[in-house]
């Protein structure tokens, strides 16, 4: 088979274009450790989410230096806890979840977002470097008060930061 | 491209026709689009610079990101 020069350059340079996809995405996952959000935060039951230790009391946990948990509840038509405060330099892991319909945990501005699940637990872990405030918006049509489903995540410097000062 | 084939298509006795009316040949590498070459290495080059703007400037520079690991 005789191929043209031409066609040549343009099955190399797509093959040089997926190839620099592929490049990228791992680069991003290996390089710089960005990650999806899987089923890896488990399930829970849908109609007893105040009985699951975890959420019973949404709220920001330490669990090690540096390291918190969060743990947020989305419903109709609020994000509890509400506003999130975080220090400064903490990795924090969120567990989202949902006590009724199909929410979305939406950090405005940032590549965090989620959808909260009823029955589901998503669980995405972020590293805050600076002090900020973030708006956090449900992302997921959920009813009549969708749009107005929004709260606050505050990441406060760490001298101002107080543990449990938000639950 | 030949106008000859052109031609012949609308005729019935088309071998004929390509034939006797066939200006010139061009061999398998003589046809040099050389315009629709640069427009696609211009489409190339944009599909490029757009993917480095979307990933690292739009999507790995608006951080915070959800990490963890692989």
């Amino acid at each position: 088979m005789r191929i043209h020069t031409y066609e040549k350059l343009w099955l190399v340079g797509a093959l040089v274009l997926i190839v620099g996809f592929i490049a990228t995405v791992t680069y991003g996952s290996v390089g710089l450790g960005i990650s999806m959000i899987d089923d890896s935060g488990g399930t829970l039951s849908p109609n007893a989410v105040d009985d699951d230790g975890r959420f019973a009391e949404p709220r920001v946990e330490q669990v090690g230096e540096n390291e918190y948990e969060a743990y947020v509840v989305a419903s109709q038509f609020i994000f509890q806890p509400d506003p999130i405060e975080v220090p400064a330099n903490s990795t924090v892991t969120f567990y989202v979840t949902s006590a009724d319909v199909i929410h979305g945990f939406s950090v405005v501005g940032t590549n965090v977002n989620t959808m909260a699940i009823p029955g589901e637990v998503a669980r995405l872990t972020v590293e805050f470097d600076e002090p900020a405030e973030y708006g956090l918006i449900c992302h997921e049509y959920c009813g009549a008060g969708h749009h107005t489903m929004e709260g606050q995540l505050i990441v406060l410097p760490e001298d101002e930061y107080e543990p449990g000062g938000n639950a | 491209m030949n106008p000859g084939v052109v031609k012949s298509l609308s005729m019935p006795n088309s071998s004929v026709a390509v034939e006797t009316t066939r200006e010139r040949e061009l061999g398998h590498d003589e046809f040099d689009p050389i315009g629709t070459l640069a427009l696609i290495a211009l489409y190339f080059l944009v599909l490029v610079v757009m993917w480095l703007f979307t990933y690292f400037v739009e999507f790995v520079g608006n951080g915070p990101t959800v990490v963890g690991v692989v």
